[in-house]
């Protein structure tokens, strides 16, 4: 640990000697004032694009072009050759090269930016340090524009993701407004911690915890869910080791990082939206409509009138959403405020979402040399919620559906009393959906201040504060009387409190020297963690009222956490000649979470890109058949933080004695040696462009080691102890991403955009301390086992012939083979997406994305549920009542779960938007610059053998090891919203 | 930590906002063990916690002694874990529940009576106190340990010093148990208990001095060392008892929530018809049933353990006289062997209220020593039903095998597997 404090310690001075030290040499030369002017237009439309962003490269010298398309660069420097990099979003980047001399007027002339339809030249920052052009990275940053995030009218950012990154699995996990989405990237990289990946907003991170605060059978929302899509500019998905440098210790499940809309110059932009939709369920169950209740062979068998309750659950649900907002600004001050209101009902009757979301982004050029950037964002939800998913309690409204014989009426009496249903222990799902309510508050605020100073030329210093700040306060109320389980009524209040604060100073430093560049960044971070969680609830209601002080019976709960992590970071990116660049990097983490003696873990990275297309040979040799290509390579670990905050302790529990309070040791030993999972990555891609950048391709191949797993380790129960949380397990995953995108038609008339992105992902767990382990709420299907993947499905199959049919017993009833085996894996093979982009005159355009997933196994606990005798109210129960099969053939079928082990692969129409601007006379004399009508579809159809509601949702939430488990789970809604936007 | 404070200093030089610097940061949740193990109001916490622990494992000692000496049957067909102690033999493996059970509960009373011996010295407190938690700790390991050589042959018995304890023979484990209960006398007889630690965090019932007695009379006794046991013996007041607490909330009686409320298992009528005519203790233990076991044994139905709060006794007085007469016989002085199994035999109650009322036997009726073992035997078969006991008697006396469903408990699946020091398990 010596050697790393020492690190961590001294790190940051010796960086910042090193930096003054560079900066002295520089100073040592005659120095001069440059002005340096020019114009950015557009190739295109000649235009001036307001706004393009000038740089001399290797200093920090900069403007940004103004009205007119015009730049002025002041500038302290040594005469000499220097290179103008001229930018602006969505345009590729040009490069002019200058010399510095005796002339203190530089005019560069008018350079025109020809449009980045493939987005190929971008500059992301996300695990860099600084700005970094994509050419210069030794990893691949996935990139997303912020329009395709609020154009994809999805229920929750998160949720928009879906197909739209390569190597992303983004999973919608339940069809209940108010999220509740799994993003896996390049695998799962845990086994007991959370596997989603860090969220950063503006450099700020936030939290996104998935709070089971009451119990609604598994459905839990994420607080992703809280962000406003229409606030999005942009979306910076780094996937692998190279987040390492910036985020150490908890970078292991990759980083998304959003950046907000920021003001622009020129004129308020004023921009309104207002959308309404409908949306439904896409394909429900047959039910068993038979007119007996028992097979034919009983003799109590009677007559009954069946009910499909599916059609007292699902509804046609309606949303709305309006959203303004205004931008603008002057040279030295730009804004960007906005409101959203949002309204969504879900298709099971009784939950609806609202929302309201506040945003206010402001910057600042305090003088020439400072500036500051603020960002406040106020959210406020309001979530009415039923049970649903099964997988923890029978009183979900689907699973009830399941497991009442629909031949039971549930309807109210005229006293409004519900019947108790016949099945015990179970709820009348009617009164579920009608009396009892499960509604979820949050307040959030989320805020960030960051001063960027660049006092020397080559220096540029920036240090950064971020808050995020929530109260999720959720309900559950039972008045009196109601049936299953909860005849004197039941009230529990639970409040999560969340605050957590980022500190960030980074320093960075650019230097050319003949053919080299160099560039040095340094930094500190220091990150708080506080929570809070309160439960309450009592028992024995009176009548009518179903506050907590309405009870006799009560029990509260308590827990608080405090989390705190330090690191320190440099990073030396090396360039020769703009076409070689090789990076290094060292990161230290210590964090509370670790034992004292592990407390602070070096985390070390290095890549390389070498973009010989670059190479003057290369365009003699290839042209522009392959005018483009990059070969990159990034080694790299990284951290992953354990589940609890104070697993390093051993701590006492209560225990009485003679009513006297005393305290015994908890069965688990703490673990003062606790350090961070470590997860190993190397990379290995390459970027392509064909002819003259029409096709685009980007091929990245890579590999995760991920060891110190964190696992509860048996101890000899002589010890006293039961277990112990210990860094005894392995992983790995290993797979590739492909993103190909091409022009495919690009003229007045037309622009037809098309990409296609491919990922597989294979996981193994590599080594477990125990022996092998069912998951926690998965009924023991869900396991973890040495040499298959995390979560596959396991259990007992059907007894076979030797050619493989099933060996039927006597009455011609399947049987179980009771010898448990593999029978599933809810992993992926392959991840796909396909989209295409018209745009027709530059007034209509038509967006259609198809995306699936192939090769994973859907878990479908509901047809099980449906088909079991004891219910009985799925179709193919009739078979049984109507003689067709032998009586006891589901009873026995039941009991088989490989029966229930389904293909759940998939290909779904995702998005399907028309759009049509209107920029002329009209819009003009009402005021506008433009109107745009757009007609979006979700989820419209999905290609598939699946058997139940949707493969795609899972009962248990955002678990990290139960995957593909359909259990009564809300399916996701076929969406139609018709959206109107008006641009002042 | 040096660390800390630069920490603190870079936070407050630095930040616009210092809260949590922090790298220790502490559980707020539950005690840690630097703060119950420091602290005199964690310690003595922690003793009354122990006892606690104890008493919610009671029911596992009677279990695996009555099951394997055949006098307990189950009755519903869930218990599967009790029906492989009944039915014996290799049926009985590592994995067993209650194999588990045993095994662990004690180890985990014995972790905090370990952790008590190691720290009270170091904790300021009054010396009474000290003396009586030092007693106390020495008390609940020599009890935890001595009931588990009962079932298994061998034991560690240091072991807060290894993730893995290695295990000693029996033999050795007595002389642990036997040196413990003399060091834990000594420590109240040199600094007798505080009123602090007699009102405050003795358990209510729990007589330390007796018991301390009356256990190193019991293992002294086993091991076979007459004399010890009869010295010891003779300091136990037998006017007084000793017991766990129980109440109808946060501590109740594990027997009564096994044998009343579950039902679980049931007594074999046989140990009713086999008694003595007109032995008052049978119907103290239990009264005559009208079920049959899950094997279609006749069973009995319990007649203690009621209610949740019914106290269950760490050693009987009857024990007492019964371990005297032992050593008596053993060391063939029959005469007196003869008076103390008559004053068991004779009394008609007690302090727990337990009373044969038979008649005295004569010296004619006990001719020789083994005629006098046989006896004692049985009067402990009467006399201590409920104790867990009845295992160690039977191999003690040289019972024959069959007996017993087992002579010993395999070691547990749990301990095997992550302790390599774990020995083979016994044949039978």
């Amino acid at each position: 640990m010596s050697a790393l404090y020492r690190f961590w310690k001294y790190g940051g001075g010796i960086l910042i000697l090193c930096l003054i030290a560079t900066q002295m040499v520089g100073a040592q030369e005659t120095r001069r004032t440059y002005t340096i002017t020019g114009t950015v237009t557009d190739a295109k439309s000649g235009e001036a694009l307001v706004g393009a962003n000038v740089t001399l490269r290797g200093t920090s010298a900069g403007a940004s072009a103004d009205r007119d398309g015009k730049y002025t660069i002041l500038a302290t420097l040594s005469p000499g050759p220097y290179r103008v990099a001229h930018s602006f979003v969505g345009y590729k980047t040009k490069v002019v090269d200058v010399q510095l001399g005796q002339g203190a007027m530089v005019e560069v002339g008018k350079v025109s930016l020809e449009e980045d339809l493939l987005q190929i030249q971008e500059v992301v920052v996300t695990g860099t340090g600084s700005a970094t052009e994509k050419d210069r990275l030794g990893n691949s940053v996935a990139t997303l524009a912020g329009s395709r995030v609020a154009d994809a009218y999805a229920p929750t950012l998160d949720a928009a993701l879906v197909g739209k990154i390569a190597g992303a699995q983004v999973q919608q996990n339940s069809g209940t407004p108010g999220g509740g989405v799994s993003v896996r990237l390049r695998g799962t990289s845990t086994i007991s911690a959370s596997a989603e990946p860090l969220y950063i907003i503006d450099g700020v991170i936030v939290d996104n915890s998935s709070n089971e605060l009451v119990n609604l059978g598994g459905y839990v929302g994420n607080r992703v869910a809280d962000l406003n899509p229409n606030d999005v500019e942009r979306i910076e998905v780094v996937k692998g080791a190279a987040a390492a440098a910036l985020y150490g210790s908890r970078a292991n499940n990759g980083v998304i990082q959003i950046f907000t809309k920021r003001g622009q110059l020129g004129t308020p932009r004023i921009m309104y939206r207002t959308q309404a939709g409908m949306g439904e369920i896409r394909k429900t169950y047959e039910v068993n409509m038979s007119p007996y209740d028992k097979p034919p062979s009983d003799n109590t068998r009677k007559q009954v009138t069946r009910t499909d309750y599916q059609e007292d659950i699902f509804r046609t649900a309606y949303q709305y959403e309006n959203h303004l907002s205004m931008s603008g600004g002057n040279e030295n001050t730009k804004y960007y405020v906005s409101g959203t209101q949002t309204s969504e009902q879900g298709i099971v009757n009784a939950t609806d979402y609202q929302k309201i979301n506040f945003r206010a982004n402001l910057d600042q050029f305090v003088n020439s040399w400072l500036k500051l950037a603020a960002g406040a964002n106020y959210v406020y939800s309001y979530t009415s919620r039923v049970p649903n998913g099964g997988i923890v309690g029978g009183e979900g409204v689907i699973t009830n559906f399941a497991f009442q014989p629909n031949w039971f009426d549930l309807q109210p009496n005229a006293e409004g009393k519900y019947p108790v249903p016949p099945f015990a222990g179970f709820a009348n799902q009617l009164e579920v959906m009608d009396v009892w309510t499960a509604p979820l508050r949050v307040n959030r605020f989320i805020g960030s201040l960051q001063f960027t100073a660049t006092p020397l030329s080559r220096l540029s210093l920036e240090y950064r504060v971020g808050y995020d700040q929530y109260r999720e306060n959720a309900n559950r109320e039972i008045p009196v009387g109601s049936s299953a389980g909860y005849l004197t009524g039941f009230s529990q209040q639970a409040t999560q409190d969340v605050l957590q604060l980022n500190n960030d100073v980074t320093a960075t430093h650019s230097y050319i020297m003949d053919d080299f560049g160099f560039t040095t960044v340094g930094g500190f971070s220091h990150s708080y963690y506080e929570g809070t969680r309160i439960i309450a609830s009592v028992r024995d209601l009176i009548p009518v009222s179903t506050i907590l002080s309405s009870g006799a019976t009560a029990t509260a709960a308590e827990y608080r956490e405090k989390r705190v992590i330090y690191g320190s970071f440099l990073q030396e990116t090396v360039g020769y000649q703009e076409k070689l660049y090789l990076t290094g990097a060292l990161r230290v983490d210590g964090a509370s979470t670790f034992g004292e003696d592990d407390r602070f873990q070096l985390f070390p990275k290095a890549s390389l890109s070498y973009v010989l297309s670059n190479e003057e040979w290369w365009g003699e040799t290839f042209g522009s058949a392959l005018n483009r290509f990059k070969f990159r390579v990034a080694w790299g670990q990284s951290g992953g933080q354990p589940a609890g905050t104070y697993d390093r302790f051993s701590v006492y529990n209560q225990q009485s004695n003679s009513n006297r309070p005393g305290l015994v040791n908890s069965v688990l030993l703490g673990n003062q040696n606790l350090k961070p999972e470590r997860m190993t990555e190397i990379e290995v891609g390459a970027d392509f462009g064909l002819f003259n950048d029409r096709v685009s391709i980007e091929a990245t191949y890579y590999e995760k080691q991920v060891k110190d797993l964190l696992l509860q380790r048996t101890l000899p129960p002589s010890t006293g102890f039961s277990g112990i949380l210990d860094n005894v397990g392995e992983l790995e995953n290993k797979g590739f991403e492909l993103l190909v995108k091409g022009v495919v038609w690009n003229d007045d008339v037309l622009q037809w955009i098309t990409s296609f992105t491919a990922s597989q992902n294979k996981n193994k767990v590599t080594k477990l301390y125990g022996p092998a382990f069912a998951a926690a709420n998965s009924f023991g299907i869900s396991r973890v086992a040495e040499g298959e993947a995390l979560g596959f499905f396991y259990g007992t199959k059907y007894l076979r012939q030797a050619d493989g049919s099933l060996l039927l017993d006597a009455l011609g009833r399947p049987q179980r083979n009771p010898v448990a085996e593999k029978l599933g894996d809810p992993n992926p093979d392959y991840i796909l997406a396909f989209i295409n982009e018209f745009q027709v005159y530059k007034n209509l355009t038509v967006y259609v994305q198809f995306d699936g997933m192939l090769g994973q196994d859907v878990f479908n606990f509901t047809r099980r549920i449906l088909e079991t005798p004891a219910f009985g109210n799925g179709k193919e129960y009739e078979k049984e009542l109507n003689g067709e099969l032998p009586v006891g053939y589901f009873n026995n079928r039941r009991t088989v779960f490989e029966e229930y082990v389904e293909d759940g692969s998939f290909v779904k129409l995702r998005e399907l938007s028309i759009g049509y601007l209107m920029d002329n006379d009209f819009t003009q004399g009402l005021g506008l610059r433009n109107l745009q009508v757009r007609l979006i579809g979700r989820n419209l159809f999905s290609i598939d053998d699946y058997s139940g509601y949707d493969p795609e949702i899972n009962a248990a939430a955002q678990s990290t090891l139960v995957r593909g488990f359909d259990w009564s789970t809300v399916p996701l809604p076929r969406t139609w919203i018709l959206s109107l936007t008006l641009n002042l | 930590m040096k660390t800390n404070k630069l920490l603190t200093l870079l936070c407050s030089a630095f930040l616009l906002l210092t809260a949590g610097c922090e790298l220790d940061q502490l559980n707020p949740n539950a005690p840690t063990e630097a703060q119950v193990l420091a602290s005199p109001e964690g310690i003595k916490a922690l003793a009354v916690g122990m006892q606690a622990q104890y008493g919610e494992g009671v029911n596992e000692m009677v279990e695996v002694s009555n099951f394997l000496t055949r006098w307990y049957a189950t009755m519903p067909a869930s218990v599967l874990g009790l029906r492989e102690l009944e039915t014996g033999g290799s049926d009985v493996q590592g994995f067993n529940g209650t194999v588990n059970n045993m095994w662990s509960t004690h180890y985990r009373t014995i972790k905090t009576a370990e952790d008590l011996i190691t720290n009270v010295p170091k904790v300021p407190l009054v010396d009474g106190t000290r003396s009586g938690l030092i007693a106390l700790g020495k008390l609940f390991k020599a009890m935890s340990i001595g009931e588990l050589i009962e079932c298994y042959e061998q034991v560690p018995i240091e072991i807060t010093t290894s993730l893995t304890p290695t295990f000693v023979n029996r033999t050795a484990a007595l002389d642990y148990v036997i040196s413990l209960l003399e060091q834990a006398q000594q420590d109240i007889t040199a600094t007798p208990p505080s009123a602090d630690f007699n009102s405050n965090i003795l358990g209510i019932g729990f007589d330390l001095t007796n018991t301390i007695r009356a256990m190193l009379a019991r293992y002294a006794l086993i091991k076979g060392d007459n004399d010890k046991a009869l010295t010891a013996a003779n300091g136990v007041d037998l006017t007084k008892t000793s017991s766990m607490f129980y109440n109808s909330s946060t501590s109740r009686n594990p027997l009564y929530l096994i044998t009343i409320q579950l039902v679980y298992y049931r007594p074999v009528s046989s140990w009713r018809l086999s008694a003595e005519a007109g032995d008052g203790r049978v119907a103290y233990w239990v009264s005559p049933g009208t079920a049959n076991s899950f094997h279609n044994k006749p069973v009995d139905d319990f007649n203690q353990f009621k209610t949740d709060n019914a106290k269950f006794y760490v050693y009987l007085p009857g024990e007492i006289s019964l371990i005297k007469a032992e050593a008596y016989a053993r060391k063939n002085d029959l005469a007196n062997a003869l008076t103390e199994l008559n004053k068991v035999r004779t009394k008609t109650t007690d302090p727990a209220g337990i009373g044969a009322g038979l008649t005295a036997k004569t010296a004619g009726d006990l001719p020789n020593q083994q005629a006098a073992l046989d006896e004692i035997f049985t009067q402990r078969q009467y006399e201590l039903f409920i104790s867990g006991l009845l295992l160690g008697d039977s191999r003690r006396f040289g019972k024959p095998q069959s007996d017993r469903t087992r002579n010993w408990l395999p070691f547990p699946d749990n301990e095997r597997l992550s302790n390599p020091n774990t020995p083979a398990d016994p044949a039978f």
